[in-house]
């Protein structure tokens, strides 16, 4: 098997956005390679602030994020960023631009900084990134043309143009409805499947999470409560402790499901 | 796709139609007249005294406003780029005015340095520039805050230049010239270094034309691109107030002109930079133009200056727009 050791590790990271308000506690974890990994927990648990750090955009207070065994504050932006693509929640573009030119700059990575036109191999990634989502008939469409789900599948294809093999999606399911949902986690496991694209993504649904990821990390007030193969580590006692709710697991046609009550507090 | 391409091109032709048409109609505005036919001849065949007092004293005037018109332009459209707010007019938050300051205590106390003075509008410039971007910062710019910043940083410098040409009783007429935009006396010499400044922003436009398109996607979604972005904010910031330092060491504070001419050009041709800078800067020149033979033609033989046309057509052009596109400035 075609194995290239793109991994991002955390060791020992802390950090806060204000001196007595510690965000992350002291946090290890690896994203598995080559798997779906799902970041779940409760609002201000910290794993949007754990997902900036991971991209860079935030710097720890102690500890290192590494890419391959390099610290990211040692590799550049551009390096960085033709091995680690970062799709977000809330995105915004000119309402006339095409599709094509937004996927397009998917491939700022590897331009030369004063560039104009592109290369042959540029807009073959272009080409390929609307077609593995699924967009190519919508490349000459400007994007306020766009529903929901098709902008985000868009903006997933920008982040494929980038080649790169690590994807870090921010909630990018969050506002579409289940329909769109779906379609975009079943877009995502086929990058993985056939691309062999490793994934980190914040999740809510914690059934999506059961039915579309191979692994979770559930964090709990800036640490991890728990880490490894969704399957094994979502029970009731977790999602308990994780979300104050009383979930209850059950099971359907081979697929595992939970269903939550409140219980106060 | 195709409908906005013959768009693009029709804008770009008409609109170089009308900058000769109105050259034309400029070069016959006032006291002496001239023919298509009497001016080619005089220009390029034979000796032509008509032609050459016009040559000498309207085309510097005209050549000044076309280039003058298009740097401004090209200046709104880059600051509304890095400020990520279509309202941003390096006219009206203050730039021009701190650029202006800078010139006329130049102009006045080191008359020397005549040919310099754009360097030293473009550190007051920056000086405004960095006064306004730090008071409206707030993680981002809000489009009310920075213009409210913007008007005080504007008042305080057009307060300054204002304050100092009284107190020196108006007796510098290069620094008065700055403070009313006037042009009527420009000369070749003026056309000279502003053609110089033209070329060195001209070429620092290519450069940057790509990151303005970039700036256009949230500070988090470039970061993921792997652009710097602090750096690309900055890179693009500096070459906006030069071109509007350039302008007002030349010809002084006119407002809307950065506005306007950015905003007309984006309902044309769309806002890729690639096109949108290059078109700005041909429209620029023209509504600079129009304003200013408007001035002079207006109440013939006295002229008003174009700094007051701008305004005047300005606002309510700028209500107008104002009113078409709400939903963007709505939130």
């Amino acid at each position: 098997m075609y194995m290239e050791n793109r991994q991002i590790r955390v060791e020992n990271i802390r950090f806060s956005y204000h001196k007595d308000n510690e965000v992350i506690r002291g946090l290890n974890l690896a994203v598995p390679h080559g798997k779906i990994t799902a970041l779940l927990g409760p609002n201000g648990c910290g794993k949007s602030t754990l997902f900036h750090l991971m991209t860079g955009q935030l710097k720890p207070s102690t500890g290192r994020v590494l890419l391959d065994g390099v610290p990211i504050d040692k590799i550049k932006r551009r390096d960085f960023a033709r091995q680690v693509a970062v799709v977000y929640q809330h995105n915004t573009a000119p309402d006339d631009i095409t599709v094509r030119k937004l996927v397009s700059f998917g491939r700022t990575p590897y331009q030369p900084l004063f560039s104009y036109g592109q290369k042959a191999e540029d807009s073959r990634m272009v080409d390929h990134a609307l077609a593995i989502t699924d967009t190519a008939e919508l490349a000459d469409c400007a994007i306020s043309e766009l529903s929901g789900g098709q902008r985000q599948r868009v903006w997933l294809a920008m982040a494929l143009a980038q080649s790169a093999k690590i994807l870090l999606l921010d909630e990018i399911t969050t506002f579409l409805d289940i329909h769109y949902q779906l379609e975009i986690l079943h877009l995502i496991r086929r990058l993985n499947n056939e691309h062999g694209i490793t994934v980190l993504m914040i999740l809510h649904d914690i059934n999506q999470a059961l039915e579309f990821s191979d692994a979770s990390i559930v964090m709990g007030n800036g640490t991890i409560l728990a880490n490894g193969p969704t399957r094994e580590i979502i029970t009731e006692s977790l999602l308990n402790r994780a979300f104050q709710v009383n979930a209850h697991m059950a099971e359907s046609g081979g697929s595992r499901y939970c269903v939550f009550k409140y219980r106060g507090g | 796709m195709k409908i906005r391409g013959y768009r693009t091109i029709l804008a770009f032709i008409l609109t170089s139609a009308a900058i000769f048409v109105l050259f034309f109609i400029a070069v016959n505005t006032g006291g002496l007249k001239t023919s298509l036919s009497q001016l080619l001849n005089g220009l390029f065949k034979e000796y032509d005294k008509t032609v050459a007092i016009i040559f000498e004293l309207r085309f510097p005037r005209i050549i000044v406003a076309l280039l003058g018109g298009a740097l401004m332009a090209v200046s709104g459209v880059c600051m509304q780029a890095v400020m990520k707010n279509p309202l941003a007019d390096p006219g009206i938050i203050g730039i021009s005015s701190g650029a202006a300051f800078a010139a006329v205590l130049v102009a006045a106390l080191f008359p020397a340095l005549a040919v310099f003075i754009p360097i030293f509008s473009f550190l007051g410039g920056i000086v405004a520039f960095l006064l306004v971007y730090s008071l409206a910062w707030k993680g981002e710019i809000s489009p009310i805050r920075l213009i409210l910043v913007g008007i005080a940083v504007d008042a305080v410098f057009a307060g300054l230049y204002k304050a100092f040409e009284a107190m020196t009783g108006g007796r510098y007429s290069g620094a008065a010239n700055i403070i009313n935009a006037n042009i009527s006396l420009k000369t070749w010499g003026d056309v000279k270094m502003l053609t110089i400044y033209t070329v060195i922003a001209v070429v620092l436009c290519v450069f940057i034309v790509g990151k303005c398109n970039l700036l256009a996607l949230s500070d988090q979604a470039m970061h993921g691109l792997g652009i710097k972005v602090g750096h690309t904010r900055i890179v693009v910031s500096i070459v906006s107030v030069l071109l509007a330092s350039i302008f007002t060491a030349v010809i002084g504070t006119v407002s809307f002109l950065g506005l306007i001419v950015p905003h007309i050009a984006r309902l044309l041709v769309g806002s890729d930079h690639k096109v949108l800078i290059p078109y700005s800067a041909l429209l620029g020149g023209f509504i600079f133009l129009l304003a200013d033979t408007l001035g002079r033609s207006v109440a013939y033989p006295y002229e008003i200056s174009s700094s007051i046309v701008m305004a005047l057509i300005g606002g309510p052009v700028f209500i107008c727009l104002l009113k078409r596109s709400r939903g963007v400035y709505g939130k």
